[in-house]
């Protein structure tokens, strides 16, 4: 080692000794021949032993060096951002900082002790001078060795400045931190200003043309020093943002993200007083209308005045009320029952509020408007920009109820109807995964042929892998009959649009398709609702058959001797059934056995039909009179003040499986059937009107069509019996007579 | 032999069969809303106009059978035009004559298992494992038709016939 080896770290490693004390600390070294270098003798040891000497110091070496914690020399206070000193004044020095990494040092007054090392070209002649320098560095060394064993702790002192340093680094990261922040701040307002946001204001803009004009790169190198203060900063990118600043700041990923969180807040914060105008933009609330806004509704969009509040309630729950009365006397009128009408109203009601909405948000936009209109009017100076100047009066943009419907419309009124579309959307919500159609249809088998395993071997032994078996290799055609094959066909092509327009028309139609497909599972919906039982199997048949029930269709082409009925037409013997024949029908499976009269007039007697394992008796009575009948007259029941009045009260054309007992077999379906049936059996006991209306009541006879509708085999006894009243024991008397 | 005279058909084979009206009338049901599916998918091909021509007809709040069937009526005359009423009828037709085949052909295999015919027992024992079929049981389990004891294995084929 050279005399020009100071405290400078070149390698980011210490030599077997490198801590200096406070105070006047300092460490021999010896270098690599052993010789002791005096230069490095720096606490002032040195030259005290020259003084004591008699001898005079080499200059500077007097001044003992007092390092701050920062000079001490450790790894880590290395640092790459101290620049180098641009004028070194010696040239080890120079020497020095040359190694190190990106010219720097470590170390401020490393040139300073350049200077103070002695050089080693200067040279002691004299040997009195060299024994005595000599002498006084051995003493040196000395006092130097006890010092260093007082100063144990040389270790801890190392790496107590490592930790100071650290903690300093931190320091210095955290004002870094707060300067970029300063800066992004600014650069927000910048970037709205490039952007040419539509809410940015006119100030703004010229701060931003301010801030563009700058030239100064005083903000990036500001940026970087750490005494900088966040309001400092503020206030220097504010005045003075150069171009290329801007770009520095725009392009850090981190200040690009953290701008972007920033914009979205204040656009949220914005859209609180902002509404979307006709035509899609984002237009401040006029100052009247949004301070009579934050008076009127609270947070909830709750109107605040409870007198108000109070009269929009009360006409609400009336037209509630009223509207869901109407509901149910219509539906009524249309002969569904209580239970029918109490379940679909579970979920129509939730429609007739929203609708009821609709009127009372009308009121409420009516008032309020009248409020703005007094706000203006009571402080048109306050209020002048809202005033025409040449009319006195509120401008017509302002006092415009669409404008205020369609602010309240954006803030207000969506809160109100949250509550019934969560109810509405809840039972959806909940309502599981229905079976799939195919598991269905698969369980209808099952079931058809649990029972015949039932009734023949008593044991359905695997059945549902039987039908898995059975259906599924019966291979994919059937199943693909019926497969949703282009259900997502519009949100694909949605998803794949290439143009605005062609998303646009996209978007348009399937909207208007799930209002549709909206609307058609709500119809059927109501087919399962309101028709239930046999009733709905009527409803789809005819809705089948073109608004006719099958029976009627098919009895039309008996009429017309059109009809064949069996499987296979041509094969074998099946019925040709005309007008006023008398044959046995057989299809397959389904033998008739006795005759069947179909000339109106006559009765057919019993009819039993088998039909696979099943046999059911089937008992017609074709011939009854419901053209003049005791309760049907030309066809329809004969029953003011009942619902049942008026409903079909024909005969089934005769023929077909089940007779009269089928519901299917008429053409007004279960209602006809038990109409007819209950006719049927009182012309059979010879019950005459006037002793059916003079005993039972109204409501007693609607009870009796209901009891044969819902039970089309039961006798007329058993129905009587079942009424329990003075005027039903008269009858039964009368027939049992 | 039209499509009514092959609804009706269809109708008598399945009772023959031992469907019974309460599930001849479930199954009418199954049609209908396969119907309307199919409908519904063909509505995604039709275009803007004739959407919004059936949004503006379609009563919203059905309360009466009539109304339902107006509804219905319409979808399908946008969906299928001219041969809305045709189509409705063959689509019908169709799912029931599915019905009857399936039906005949699990009852026959069913027959033959039971009968101990190796073939029939080999289809049913290459299902067994089959998951799709789980959702099958599942569901004969809770309409009570079939028990979760009741599986192919429980039950040599031969103890029991038809």
């Amino acid at each position: 080692m050279g005399n020009n080896e100071g405290p400078v770290i070149i390698d980011s490693h210490f030599e077997d000794v490198t801590s200096q004390s406070n105070e006047t600390g300092g460490t021999p070294e010896t270098n690599n021949a052993g010789n002791i270098n005096a230069g490095q003798y720096e606490d002032g040891a040195m030259a005290a032993a020259l003084r004591e000497a008699g001898l005079i110091p080499p200059e500077g070496e007097n001044t003992p060096q007092h390092p701050t914690t920062s000079e001490i020399p450790t790894a880590t206070t290395t640092t790459e951002n101290q620049p180098i000193p641009q004028n070194p004044t010696t040239p080890e020095a120079t020497t020095v900082a040359q190694p190190t990494t990106e010219g720097t040092v470590n170390n401020s007054n490393v040139n300073e002790r350049a200077k103070a090392t002695p050089n080693k070209s200067r040279e002691y002649t004299s040997p009195a001078f060299e024994a005595a320098r000599i002498d006084a560095m051995k003493k040196a060394m000395k006092a130097s060795e006890e010092r260093m064993k007082q100063n144990s702790a040389s270790a801890d002192y190392i790496r107590k400045a490592q930790e100071k340093s650290q903690i300093m680094k931190t320091e210095l990261g955290k004002k870094t931190e707060e300067v970029d922040k300063g800066i992004q701040q600014n650069s927000e307002e910048i970037k709205k200003g490039m952007e040419g946001l539509s809410y940015s204001s006119a100030p703004n803009e010229q701060k931003v043309e301010t801030k563009k004009s700058g030239t100064s790169r005083r903000g990036k190198s500001e940026a970087k020093q750490p005494e900088i203060t966040k309001e400092q900063n503020t206030e220097t990118a504010q005045s003075v943002i150069s171009k290329e600043d801007l770009d520095y700041v725009l392009s850090n990923p981190k200040i690009q993200e953290l701008m972007k969180e920033i914009l979205k807040e204040k656009r949220e914060e914005d859209k609180k007083n902002q509404y979307v105008d006709e035509n899609g933009n984002l237009v401040n609330i006029p100052d009247p209308i949004k301070e009579e806004m934050a008076l009127t509704f609270n947070k909830d969009g709750v109107v605040m005045n409870a007198e108000d509040a109070a009269r929009y309630g009360n006409q609400e729950n009336e037209l509630y009320d009223r509207r869901i009365a109407e509901r149910r006397k219509e539906l009524k009128e249309n002969g569904f029952t209580d239970a029918q009408i109490d379940a679909y109203m579970e979920i129509a009601k939730h429609d007739i509020k929203l609708e009821i909405q609709q009127y009372v948000k009308g009121t409420v936009t009516r008032d309020f408007r009248r409020r703005v209109i007094d706000r203006i009017n009571s402080n048109p100076e306050k209020y002048k920009e809202y005033i025409d100047p040449t009319t006195g009066k509120v401008i017509s943009s302002i006092s415009d109820e669409n404008l205020i419907g369609r602010i309240l419309s954006q803030k207000v009124y969506p809160k109100w109807y949250q509550g019934e579309l969560d109810a509405i959307k809840k039972p959806e919500q909940k309502e599981p995964e229905p079976t799939p159609k195919k598991t269905r249809r698969w369980g209808l088998i099952g079931g058809v042929l649990g029972f015949t395993a039932a009734v023949a071997g008593g044991a359905s032994v695997g059945l549902p892998i039987t039908i898995g078996a059975t259906v599924l290799t019966l291979g994919a055609k059937m199943a693909e009959t019926y497969a949703p094959k282009k259900i997502d066909s519009l949100t694909e092509k949605l998803a794949n649009a290439k143009t605005p327009e062609e998303k646009a028309n996209l978007e348009k139609r399937l909207k208007v398709w799930n209002f549709v497909n909206k609307h058609a599972h709500n119809t059927m919906k109501f087919f399962g609702g309101m028709a239930t039982g046999a009733g709905i199997g009527t409803a789809i048949s005819n809705f089948f058959m073109g608004g006719k029930g099958l029976v009627e269709v098919v009895g039309n082409r008996i009429e017309a001797g059109q009809a064949t009925m069996g499987h296979g037409i041509g094969e074998g013997p099946q019925s040709q059934v005309g007008n006023g024949t008398e044959t046995g029908a057989t299809n397959s499976g389904v033998t008739s056995e006795g005759p069947t009269n179909f000339e109106p007039g006559t009765s057919s007697g019993t009819e039993t039909g088998s039909i696979g394992n099943n046999t059911i008796p089937t008992e017609t009575n074709i011939g009854i009179d419901t053209n003049n009948g005791i309760l049907i007259k030309s066809g329809r029941v004969n029953l003011p003040g009942s619902a049942w009045n008026g409903n079909l009260g024909t005969q089934p054309p005769g023929g077909l499986a089940n007779g009269a007992l089928n519901p299917s077999n008429f053409t007004g379906g279960a209602t006809n059937m038990g109409a007819f049936n209950l006719e049927s059996a009182l012309q059979t006991n010879g019950v005459t009107e006037s002793l059916l209306r003079n005993n039972l009541q109204t409501s007693e006879i609607h009870r009796l069509l209901n009891i044969f509708t819902s039970n089309p085999s039961t006798d007329l006894s058993t129905a009587l019996q079942s009424l329990n009243s003075e005027g039903a024991k008269t009858i039964l008397e009368a027939i049992s007579g | 032999m039209d499509y009514t005279q092959q609804i009706e058909a269809a109708k008598q084979e399945l009772l023959s069969l031992g469907f019974t009206e309460e599930k001849y009338n479930k199954l009418l049901e199954l049609a209908l809303e396969e119907l309307v599916d199919n409908a519904l998918n063909e509505l995604q091909e039709k275009d803007m106009e004739a959407l919004q021509n059936l949004e503006s007809k379609l009563i919203p709040d059905v309360t009466s059978l009539d109304e339902a069937n107006k509804n219905l009526d319409l979808i399908l005359s946008v969906a299928y035009g001219e041969k809305a009423f045709e189509t409705k009828q063959k689509m019908l037709a169709d799912y029931l004559n599915l019905t009857i085949e399936e039906t005949k052909s699990v009852k026959d295999l069913l027959q033959r298992y039971q009968a101990g015919d190796p073939t029939a027992i080999a289809a049913i024992e290459a299902q067994k494992d089959n998951p799709e079929l789980e959702e099958l049981i599942k569901y004969l389990t809770e309409e009570g038709v079939a028990t979760s004891e009741d599986d192919v294995a429980s039950q040599s084929p031969q103890q029991t016939s038809l």
